[in-house]
């Protein structure tokens, strides 16, 4: 037997091969045939030992199984829901295109997510339509699971503001809130799905939710057309006068919702014009 | 009563007994029950690029037990540039959690820019062996501490290699005088993927810059072994510790347990099992309780 002489390529060069090969979307075989002008593959067995059970190309498949799967495994773990709604094929497959689309260049995986429904936006069939809202409502839970989520605003915060400055507060937004709206019922379909039921897809029917995070506890809640608008306003920086030109609701509504936000932790803090 | 017959590591790094690797579905329990365990090792990075929910958790427990940080983006070995930005903000929670120490691996997850959160591995040349002691010396020389580095799991292995992964290890121990985090389970996944011996491998380790072992359980995949952390420690790799121990009875020992993780009891018994492969009257008593 007689032992070829190793390939003299240095640690970047390896490296660059490596990856090229070990992230391929097919295979580490394709990777090597694709990248042929990179290594030669008959030159393979120079670079990388057989083993005495397995080929070069062989152990340079546990690599790039792995990688996909590990990156697919972490999408998995954000977007529960929209995989029951896709189905386990069609979600690896969405996902695998995602992994070539979108690679992590970052030191943790908590944001490699974050362009899912970006991905998703290109389909305009309405399962593509229904995934993009739920897509968008999973990634709000995991962006507010991260940000910063300062203690809420007190109950009685608004009491303290003197009646004729009143039209000029201002509200801060907690870091960890997010409005969404949605063309599908996006959170009554995660809803079921935690809970343990097999939701099926929605018909068509606009809703809004809001997804907010108060110390350990994430909340979820949907809002009317009407309560929508305020807090949209609200959240933007809109005194709260202006918040409220052209709102029909009651009183007694109104303070109902901002009970609901402040308990919620929506809001961080309140600005008047004297401070 | 027996002596001690393992040498302490260089560091002074304390021996903190038997840990667990921290694992999200154990919060409430840790925090509950106070469950009396030596220390906890935390993966680095899921505490990194965050300001919410994973810190206040950790805040909490880190009030309870000694921590120790194990990262997986270090990359020594890249010939990336050195990310000094993740290098500042490990440094930032090491001070934050008040970390014994803090660990990685040796080997290189990315280039180019991209990461595949992967322990890739490296060629054992001479020119990896200057490449990664240089960048292990800034890369202390940044935190101000030693580090530790792990061998890791392998499933190729390069014709270019002129050294033994022990020899690779040792040499750039010595050359870096950085510290080693022995994991025995990855010495019995490579010596299983690459036909060596491993007692041959520990005989060739410097204990004296152990600071700490890892034990955990693997997966047989046909021709080859898979480092999935998966299930119970097997008697050959709790053997293996025991061996290793002997010489570097001051390191502390460490339990990963990653996929299909049981009740915190579960993990923490089989964790405890290190007792009975292990002679150290020189045990801390465990925090927590």
């Amino acid at each position: 037997m007689t032992t070829r002489v190793p390939c003299e390529l240095s640690l970047r060069a390896l490296q660059k091969w490596f990856l090229l090969v070990t992230t391929d979307p097919e295979s580490a075989a394709a990777g090597i045939r694709r990248h042929a002008g990179f290594l030669a593959p008959c030159d393979l067995d120079r670079v990388v030992l057989p083993h005495r059970t397995e080929t070069a190309v062989e152990q340079l498949d546990i690599y790039q199984r792995s990688y996909f799967s590990r990156l697919i495994e972490c999408l998995a773990d954000d977007y529960p829901a929209l995989e029951f709604a896709l189905g386990d094929e069609a979600f690896s497959a969405l996902c695998r295109g995602y992994v070539v689309a979108h690679p992590s260049g970052e030191p943790n995986l908590n944001g490699f997510g974050r362009y899912l429904p970006c991905f998703i936006e290109e389909r305009q069939d309405d399962l593509g339509r229904f995934a993009l809202d739920l897509a968008r409502l999973e990634w709000a839970l995991v962006e507010v699971l991260h940000a910063r989520a300062p203690e809420p605003l007190a109950a009685g915060a608004l009491e303290a503001v003197p009646q004729s400055d009143l039209a000029g507060v201002r509200f801060v937004a907690s870091p960890a809130v997010r409005l969404l709206s949605f063309e599908f019922p996006a959170n009554r379909f995660l809803q079921a799905f935690i809970q343990g039921g097999e939701p099926s897809m929605p018909n068509r029917e606009p809703s809004a939710t809001v997804v907010v995070r108060s110390g350990y506890k994430i909340w979820r809640f949907d809002l009317g057309p009407a309560p929508l608008t305020l807090l949209r306003r609200l959240v933007a920086g809109e005194p709260l006068g202006s918040a409220l030109e052209g709102t029909t609701a009651r009183p007694e509504q109104i303070r109902e919702w901002f009970q609901q936000w402040t308990a919620h932790g929506v809001f961080e803090r309140v600005v008047t014009n004297a401070s | 009563m027996s002596k001690m017959r393992g040498v302490v590591n260089r560091f002074g790094f304390s021996n903190l007994g038997i840990g667990l690797g921290l694992r999200t579905v154990h919060y409430a329990h840790i925090l509950d029950s106070s469950p009396p365990v030596g220390w906890f090792e935390i993966i680095s990075e899921n505490y990194m690029q965050t300001a919410g929910k994973p810190l206040l958790f950790l805040d909490r427990i880190a009030e309870k037990y000694p921590i120790v940080m194990h990262g997986v983006s270090l990359s020594i070995g890249s010939t990336d540039p050195l990310d000094f930005e993740y290098l500042r903000e490990l440094k930032a929670l090491r001070d934050r959690v008040g970390a014994r120490w803090l660990s990685d691996h040796l080997c290189w997850t990315g280039a180019a820019g991209r990461n595949t959160h992967d322990l890739l591995p490296l060629p054992y040349t001479e020119e990896a062996l200057r490449h990664v002691a240089d960048r292990v010396r800034k890369v202390q020389d940044f935190l101000e501490a030693p580090i530790a580095l792990e061998n890791p799991s392998s499933y190729v292995e390069f014709a270019g290699s002129t050294l033994k992964e022990w020899e690779f290890l040792s040499a750039l121990a010595e050359e870096a005088d950085c510290g080693l985090l022995l994991d025995v389970n990855n010495v019995y996944v490579s010596a299983h993927n690459h036909s060596f011996d491993p007692h041959e491998y520990l005989a060739g380790v410097p204990y004296d810059r152990v600071v700490q072992f890892h034990v955990a359980g693997h997966s047989h995949e046909g021709a080859h072994i898979i480092d999935t952390h998966i299930g119970p420690v097997i008697d050959p790799v709790w053997r293996l510790l025991s061996e290793a121990h002997e010489r570097a009875s001051g390191a502390s020992v460490l339990l990963e347990w990653d996929a299909e993780i049981p009740p915190f009891e579960a993990v923490h018994r089989e964790a405890l099992r290190a007792r009975d492969f292990i002679r150290d009257e020189s045990l801390p008593k465990a925090a927590g309780a």
